[in-house]
């Protein structure tokens, strides 16, 4: 599809304008093509200068040198045009007359929406609508230009650790999900679309496509995990803490073998001052090196699945092979316990 | 307190501004956001990832943690937390960050680190990326007389083991220089691309659902013009992040470890499909997701038969680990093997007879977005959705259906409808597409909504 500055109505969309009439509807890649496509350049100024920077020729007197079909037809177009304005011009004020073009066109080769539909990411290549394209695979450029949303305001919440993102406003783009009500009118059918999104979905749309705030990623949030889990299976993420709660009471410092008892920030540690980085989705300490994985979205260090359940405690394993296997599984779906986000390795 | 909310807010995040490509792509629907915000831009002969790079609320979290222990008793007095209050912790946040951050973010953009730009035409891809999938279900690499040069000259290769398919004739009959075995020939039916191949440009990518690779990322599939459909995705290396993260930021990933996976397409068969078969691919679409490591991909060839393949990546303990679990060990514990297989295939046929294009009244046709999968419909155990397709003139819609519970490794219960649900005639241009809408209407009966052009 091209975007010229003749077609006027090349964006269209069925987007409902947003409440404040003032706004720009438009996402910002077609306000940056359309100012692109505006733009005015007397023709002369145009063949003279070569005005768009795809051609590689120098001045006017060297192309006339080199290429004898394109050029020699261009200035024959501006001597026609200068003879024109000469007849049709009172005396002397030729300049008036010499016409204007749009320099640029734009193709657009594609669209996409991120995952939340709060952006818009398109391909455009611009292209000269004065003269044919020369080059070839080197010389060929496109531009990937986006539509975004301004960030939420922080909006004030019931308390940091409460997992709940207010489910009073949208949690997607309140543009896109007008036009999704028609087919699904039931809010919790709206809930249901933005929470089964990634956690880095949720992460990209909250930087760029105005979404809410991440459980998990924003302020810590034991529901998360669960909330992953819950849709799928019974045992929670939260359940998945409680079994580790014999081996946190239990764990020993491997260097000095006092009680793990100390907790300052993110590390826990013993009584004797050795601290170790803590396992996001047991809350044991890390005494192992290599034993965990990092989150892509939060940072935060999960223990390998094995090693976690090495850790689990014996008698709570006996208490059932079907428990112990639900939480193998559980665990080996490879999500960081804080967020639900992917490990990086 | 105003004084701080008057301040100027601090770009702690990387904006998202246009970014350059040396390339333009030759086809329409040129760029895909995957599950994760990973963007993918086609160019002619090459694909373009991007991959976004995150900021760190560690700081913040632990400042929330702190206050919520500290202040445990406040919170239930004081439920709304004050909006300054919070602004002024940001602030403090960033400008512990000092000047250096600063001026260090003002530069940069999001994704203007850490694309790729990965070569897919040339060299054509090897039939032995698709040994491992063969191994992993014990099944006879067919092409095992091609591996068994490996290293040296495959031109030189006598076929004594009895491999009989046109690829190994022909490969004896042309020897191009460097190319050895896979050197692009044509495939399919088509009165050209039958006979050779294009210059092997993109036609069409397709990031998979989420879930589906290795640390639960989605995979990428990219069809180029000789037919062939490659999977690219990270390898089961564990090196794939920077060593260190910039400056208020986490680490992101790198894309050194993306490898070609496997491929579907002539010469690159997957086990349940024949060797004696000329298949050139001419659309493929991913269904929406099923379960972690689970997905279904389906294929559309340019006799319009679409080949429903059931694609599975599961973990395997490493055999020679150690036992005990507080030894140092460093590397992957895991080994990553695919389980690919074609489970179904059917004609995709409207009632439009194909005309001579000497008619006067033939009108081109063909496009490769017409295969599109519809969102799932659960019901009790079982997953239904349509996968339509394009015939010249018509849109079909079949019905496939996941009977049971797909256990995670084993080959799912899949059920094609034997004819249309429905089909639409209707005139359709070259690159016609259709795109489902991600949800299910439920009243009056359980539906879907497509957009067809």
């Amino acid at each position: 599809m091209s975007a010229t500055a003749t077609t006027h109505d090349w964006y269209q969309t069925n987007v409902p304008p947003p409440s404040d009439p003032a706004a720009d509807p438009r996402p910002q890649w077609v306000r940056t093509i359309a100012q692109k496509l505006e733009v005015q350049v007397p023709v002369d100024m145009h063949l003279t200068r070569n005005y768009d920077d795809s051609g590689s020729e120098g001045s006017e007197s060297g192309s006339e040198d080199e290429d004898e079909d394109g050029d020699l037809d261009l200035d024959g177009d501006f001597d026609s045009f200068a003879e024109e304005g000469d007849a049709n011009g009172s005396a002397g004020a030729t300049v008036l007359d010499i016409p204007e073009i749009h320099p640029h066109r734009y193709r657009l080769h594609g669209l996409a929406l991120s995952p939340g539909g709060g952006v818009t990411a398109v391909l455009a290549s611009t292209h000269s609508t004065q003269r044919p394209e020369r080059g070839g695979w080197h010389t060929v450029r496109s531009s990937v230009l986006f539509g975004y949303k301004p960030r939420r305001k922080r909006q004030p919440r019931r308390g940091p650790c409460s997992g709940q993102h207010d489910t009073g406003a949208p949690p997607i783009d309140p543009q896109v999900m007008d036009s999704l009500t028609t087919a699904t009118p039931a809010p919790a059918e709206r809930t249901g679309q933005y929470d089964r999104l990634t956690t880095e979905a949720k992460l990209f749309e909250y930087l760029y496509g105005g979404g809410p705030e991440v459980p998990g990623v924003h302020y810590p949030s034991p529901a998360a995990a669960a909330a992953r889990a819950a849709n799928s299976d019974a045992v929670t993420g939260a359940e998945l803490r409680d079994v580790f709660g014999p081996a946190l009471a239990a764990q020993k410092c491997d260097l000095c073998g006092a009680a793990m008892d100390v907790r300052k920030g993110a590390l826990s540690g013993c009584r004797n001052g050795h601290f170790f980085g803590t396992c996001a989705t047991s809350g044991l300490a890390v005494q192992t090196p290599g034993a965990t994985r990092s989150c892509g979205a939060c940072g935060l260090r999960t223990m390998r699945a094995e090693v976690l359940l090495a850790k689990i405690p014996k008698q709570e394993s006996g208490g059932g092979d079907d428990r112990r296997e639900e939480v193998r599984r559980l665990l080996g779906e490879g999500v960081c316990g804080a967020c639900g986000g992917k490990f990086l390795s | 307190m105003s004084t701080v909310i008057s301040k100027p807010n601090k770009q702690k995040f990387l904006p998202l501004r246009e970014i350059t490509v040396n390339s333009r792509p030759l086809v329409k629907r040129a760029i895909q956001f995957s599950c994760d915000g990973d963007l993918a831009v086609t160019a002619d002969d090459s694909v373009h990832i991007f991959i976004p790079e995150f900021p760190d609320f560690s700081r913040r979290r632990e400042r929330l943690k702190a206050r919520s222990t500290d202040q445990q008793d406040e919170v239930g007095a004081n439920r709304n937390w004050p909006i300054d209050h919070e602004s002024s912790e940001d602030d403090d946040d960033e400008d512990d960050g000092g000047p250096r951050s600063y001026n260090h973010q003002a530069t940069r953009a999001q994704y203007s680190e850490g694309s790729k730009h990965m070569p897919v035409s040339f060299p054509p891809l090897d039939p032995r990326v698709n040994r491992e999938l063969f191994a992993a279900q014990n099944i006879p690499f067919p092409y095992e007389g091609a591996v068994d040069v490996e290293g040296q000259d495959a031109d030189s290769n006598d076929d004594s083991d009895g491999s009989d398919d046109a690829y190994d004739s022909q490969d004896e009959e042309d020897q191009g220089t460097g190319l050895g075995s896979n050197r692009p020939y044509g495939a399919g039916y088509g009165p050209i691309t039958g006979v050779g191949s294009s210059m092997n440009h993109v036609v069409g990518i397709g990031w998979s659902p989420s879930g589906l690779g290795v640390n639960r990322r989605p995979i990428l599939g990219v069809l180029t013009g000789s037919g062939t459909l490659a999977m690219f995705g990270d390898g089961s290396e564990s090196a794939n992040i920077l060593p260190r993260a910039n400056e208020g930021m986490l680490q992101r990933r790198e894309l050194n470890s993306w490898i070609v996976l496997w491929g579907v397409g002539e010469r690159l068969i997957v086990p349940g499909q024949q060797t004696e078969v000329s298949e050139y691919i001419r659309g493929f679409a991913w269904a929406r997701e099923i379960a972690p490591g689970q997905a279904l991909l389906a294929t559309i060839n340019d006799l319009n038969e679409v080949a429903i393949i059931s694609v599975q990546c599961v973990l395997v303990a490493d055999e020679d680990k150690g036992q005990g679990d507080s030894a140092f060990r460093a590397g992957p514990r895991e080994n990553v093997v695919w389980l690919v297989r074609e489970v179904s295939r059917f004609k995709a046929e409207g009632p439009h007879k194909d005309t001579n294009q000497l008619d006067p009244d033939w009108v081109p046709f063909g496009t490769s977005f017409g295969l599109r999968w519809g969102p799932w419909l659960h019901t009790g155990g079982s997953h239904t959705c349509v996968l339509s397709f394009m015939d010249r003139g018509y849109v079909g819609f079949r019905k496939v259906t996941i009977k049971d519970t797909w256990v995670r490794g084993e080959s799912p219960s899949l059920e094609v409808g034997s004819e249309d649900t429905h089909g639409i005639c209707v005139h359709l241009s070259t690159d016609a597409f259709l795109e489902f809408e991600d949800a299910v209407g439920r009243r009056p009966v359980p539906s879907a909504r497509c957009l067809l052009c």
